[in-house]
Formats: structure tokens, sequence, C-alpha cells
């Protein structure tokens, strides 16, 4: 039973993507046909080779998501370190609010950053993006490393120092061999996030930056099938490659199985 | 030593400016605006006229009680699924399934909503996937005998949608929790005599309970007010409040700026508030049922 089930469950999600996969190899699919036929391989030269905006689309796409990464990572570290080891003026209404973002509905979210990005002039740029994807990631990183910070064991710390360790050496022998996990985690959903955001950078971006995700919009809001098929399955290629890459590599750092939510 | 004492506010310096200066600073944005003033368009002056516009116009609570109701739906659906998914998952012993299931719930996880939208759309129109399947097996007749799933006044297409991703999300983030939960609860409980439907109960759920609550929220703050699945699947009437805020948000019309940034208020402080409340109830249920 239990095994018809998880199986059922991994069958509707791949799916659609099996479908996504021939529809951008095959052109002909009228009703009531169930898989496409025509061979042709025109969605993908077209994707790939006649669209101007693929290209930069796909750097930008990247770009955006690995600052958002490790800018939301650092800033991750830094609020958990302050939330879990010290004590300040402040400490629980910080702890309250660190979530929010996640929970005010996003469109209103956005289009209050909007207003202020207009004024700050950060409209159409690379940092005012990276700047609103980081308010939708930061609350995820602080959650991930909240439980890193609270693993250290004070003693490891204070030995450290006992015996001469600075600041800096603290940070670069002890808690950040230990919260390497942590890094990969928070990087690789923060590059998620960024990477499969829509509306912040649409509005945002006001259309001059192009992601992968905008440049979808319009294939899906006509239901281009064959090419908006392309483009997806290049999309979801493109993530898992990266995330096979991190995989890989923190396989061999971290010796440990899987560390997208071990 | 004053170095030492400034560190911790140098810690959060960061995320208080972020917050601050965008959440905050956008709040006071869109109330000043709301209020009609906005000196760059050359209006001064407060007035909460806007607001009552946006009120009394026709279908707002209408559409404020849709959207609320495809949260409602979405989440709970979600919510569950993604539970039964977890305890499922972490009671199967086969590890090539939970191999496979755990991939496949990471695939759902990297496909982004706009293009969700796009499998909605070819999976659930009228001669789409699951109508072809039907068709071809000879339960109807014609498309037409296909129900209408997207663009439908109950808003399935939207509920789908949001149900595909935020399944796996919940389902991932439980699972995270769930196979931290030390196998001698269980062997307890078993040699207790408790079945499976109590072990969920009194174990897995009050022990992932935190994980359920936020993940949940975040789903139903999610479908409340994205853009995206809301604008592209919703039907002509009832509108979902976040496609009508952007059809404001749109309207080139600039008398209209004060009415699209008062709706913006609302949303933000009220849908906030809705998802506290739900957030609250949830947390009452998930206590009342691990009793």
């Amino acid at each position: 039973m239990k095994k018809i089930f998880l199986v059922l469950i991994a069958i509707t999600i791949t799916l659609p993507i099996v479908f996504i996969l021939l529809l951008s190899l095959f052109s002909y699919y009228r009703f009531p046909l169930l898989f496409p036929k025509d061979f042709t391989t025109e969605f993908w030269k077209t994707a790939l080779l006649k669209n101007p905006m693929f290209i930069p689309s796909l750097l930008n796409s990247l770009i955006l998501a690995i600052c958002n990464g490790f800018l939301s990572t650092l800033v991750g570290i830094m609020t958990a370190r302050a939330l879990v080891r010290h004590n300040f003026k402040g400490k629980s209404f910080i702890k309250t609010i660190y979530t929010i973002p996640l929970f005010i509905p996003s469109i209103a979210l956005f289009l209050g950053v909007h207003t202020v990005m207009i004024r700050l002039r950060l409209i159409n740029s690379y940092i005012g993006i990276i700047l609103a994807h980081m308010i939708i990631s930061i609350p995820y990183a602080v959650s991930i490393f909240i439980p890193f910070f609270q693993g250290i064991s004070l003693d490891i710390e204070d030995a450290a120092k006992v015996l001469g360790c600075r600041t800096i050496g603290l940070y670069k022998r002890i808690i950040i061999p230990l919260i390497v996990p942590g890094i990969f985690l928070s990087f690789s959903i923060s590059f998620l996030i960024s990477f499969t955001e829509y509306f912040s950078t649409f509005i945002i971006g006001g259309g001059r930056v192009v992601t992968l995700a905008t440049l979808m919009y319009p294939y899906i809001n006509n239901f281009d099938l064959g090419n908006g098929a392309t483009l997806g399955v290049i999309f979801i290629g493109t993530n898992l490659l990266v995330f096979f890459i991190a995989e890989y590599i923190s396989r061999k750092k971290l010796k440990t199985d899987s560390y997208l939510f071990e | 030593m004053i170095f030492k004492k400034a560190t911790p506010y140098l810690l959060i310096l960061p995320i208080l400016l972020l917050y601050g200066l965008f959440i905050g600073g956008g709040l006071i944005g869109i109330i000043l605006e709301s209020l009609g003033h906005i000196p760059v368009l050359g209006l001064h002056g407060f007035s909460i006229e806007s607001y009552i516009v946006v009120v009394t116009q026709k279908n707002f609570i209408e559409s404020f009680l849709y959207s609320i109701y495809i949260s409602l739906t979405v989440s709970l659906i979600a919510s569950t699924l993604g539970v039964v998914i977890a305890y499922t998952f972490i009671t199967c012993k086969n590890k090539s399934i939970q191999t496979l299931v755990k991939k496949t719930l990471q695939l759902g996880l990297i496909i982004p909503y706009i293009y969700v939208v796009f499998i909605a759309m070819l999976m659930l129109n009228q001669t789409g996937i699951f109508a072809r399947l039907l068709y071809n097996t000879g339960i109807i007749a014609t498309p037409n005998s296909f129900p209408e799933l997207i663009f439908d006044r109950k808003g399935i297409g939207i509920i789908w949608v949001f149900v595909f991703k935020g399944t796996p999300f919940i389902a991932l983030f439980v699972i995270n929790v769930m196979a931290r939960i030390s196998n001698t609860f269980e062997d307890v409980g078993r040699t207790l005599g408790s079945g499976s439907i109590t072990l969920l109960r009194r174990v897995y759920i009050p022990l992932s309970s935190n994980t359920i609550l936020w993940t949940s929220c975040i789903i139903f703050a999610y479908a409340l007010g994205s853009f995206e699945v809301n604008y592209l699947l919703s039907s002509i009437s009832p509108v979902p409040i976040s496609a009508r805020l952007y059809s404001l948000f749109i309207n080139p019309d600039i008398k209209v700026i004060p009415q699209t940034m008062a709706l913006n208020v609302i949303l933000f402080l009220l849908g906030g508030s809705i998802v506290g409340i739900y957030g609250f109830t949830l947390k009452q249920f998930l206590r009342r049922i691990s009793r």
C-alpha cells in the first residue's frame, strides 16, 4: 500500500515533465492524440539559436541567483549568530520579524518594495532585484542557521579562545567548518528562490532585466505549446544541472548522502 | 570592549536595514500614496476617500472571500497530503522508493509557479492530457463533456497549481524533521499497542508540528498573494484579490493610483492578519488532534 501510494506521488509529479519533454520535440498534437507526433528540432533551434534574449536571460538568471545565494547566506549567518550567541536589545523583536516577509501576501509586499525602489532609483537594476529576492530568501537562511549555531557548543568556542584564537580564526577554523552543510543548504534554497521568482523580477526589473522566468511569461500567456515546453525543459534542466554540481561538490567535501534536505 | 558590545548590533544591521527600508519603508510609501499624498504627481493632502471607493466597489468582498477560499483549500489539501506523504515516506523502509520519491519531490520544488501554470493548462484543459486519457479510454465522448477545470469559477486550476507546488514543499520540510525522530519512539509506541494512525497523531505530528505550521502558513500566504497563478488562471468573475490589485496597478490612469495603493494596504495588513489567524487556528487544531 505505502509503496504504491509513494510511487503514485512520484508519477504525478514526473508525468507532466515527461509530456513537456515530448512536446518540445514533436510538433503535431491534435485532440485526441495522447502522445505528440512528427519529430522536429525546430523548437530547440528557435529557443537556443534564434531567440536573441535567450543567452542574456540565462546569464541574468544565473548572476542574480548566485548573488542572492551568497548574500542571503551571509545575512542569514550573521542574523542567526546574533540570535543564538548574543544578548541585545530588541532580540525578541528580531526573532518575531525575521520570517515576516513570507507571511505577507507577496504582491502587496513587492508593490510596497517597488515604491521604495523607485525613490532609491534601483528600478531596472540588478541590485534592486537582488535586494528584492533577498527579502524572501533571508527568512529561510536564518531558520537554517539557527539550529546549526545552537549545535555548536560554547565550550568549543571558549577552548579555542583560551588557546589564543582571535575572532577571525574562530570563524575560519571552528564555526565555518561546522556550519558548511548549512551553507550549502541555504545557498541552494536562496538560489532556487531567485531562479524561479517571477513577479518581483518582473516589476523591479521593469522588463529591462529579463530572466528565464520572465522570458517564459508570454509563451505561457499565449499557451504556445512547443516553444513554452522547450523553455520549460531548458529551465528545469539548468536548475537540475546546478543542483547536480552542488550535490557533487557537497558529497566530495562533506561526505553526506544528500545535502538538500538530508 | 565597546567593539564587543557592538558585535550583535553589527550582526543584525543588514537584516534590519533591508527589512526596515524595504518592508517598513514600502508600507509607509503605500500608505502615503493611498491617502492621496503623491507630491511627484502634484497630489497633496490626506483623505481616506480612496479606501471608501475600494471597499464599496462591486465584488470587493466577493474577491476577498474567493481568495481566502482558494488559500484555505490549497493549504489544507497541501498540508494533509504533505504530512501523509512524509509519514508514509518515513515508515516505508524501502530505500530505492525513498530515493525516487525524494528526487521527484525535489523536482516538484524546482519548477517555478509560472511554469506550473503552463503544466496546468496542458493537463486540465478540455483538450488537455486528462481529457485525452478519458476520451481514449471511452469514458467521455467529446472534449466538451470534460469539466471546465481552468479559468473556472471554483478556481480548480488555481488550486491545482498551488497544491502541485505546495505539497512537495511541505512534504520535504516535514520529512526532514520526521527523519530525525528516533525509532525508539516508534518501538515504544508499537510495543504499547498503538497503530499507524495513533503513532502519527501522538508521536510524529506533535514532534513536527512547528514545521507543519510554518510551511502551511507560507503556502497559505503565497496562495493569497501570488500574482502570476491567480492572474493567469482566474475566471472573469469572481476575480482573486491579487489579480484585482494587479489590474488596478497596470491601469494607466494616474487618478487610480491612490485606490491601487489603498487596496494594497488592505491586502498587506488584512492579508497578513488572516495568515496569522490561520496559523493560530491550525496550531490549536494540531494540538487537539495530538491529544
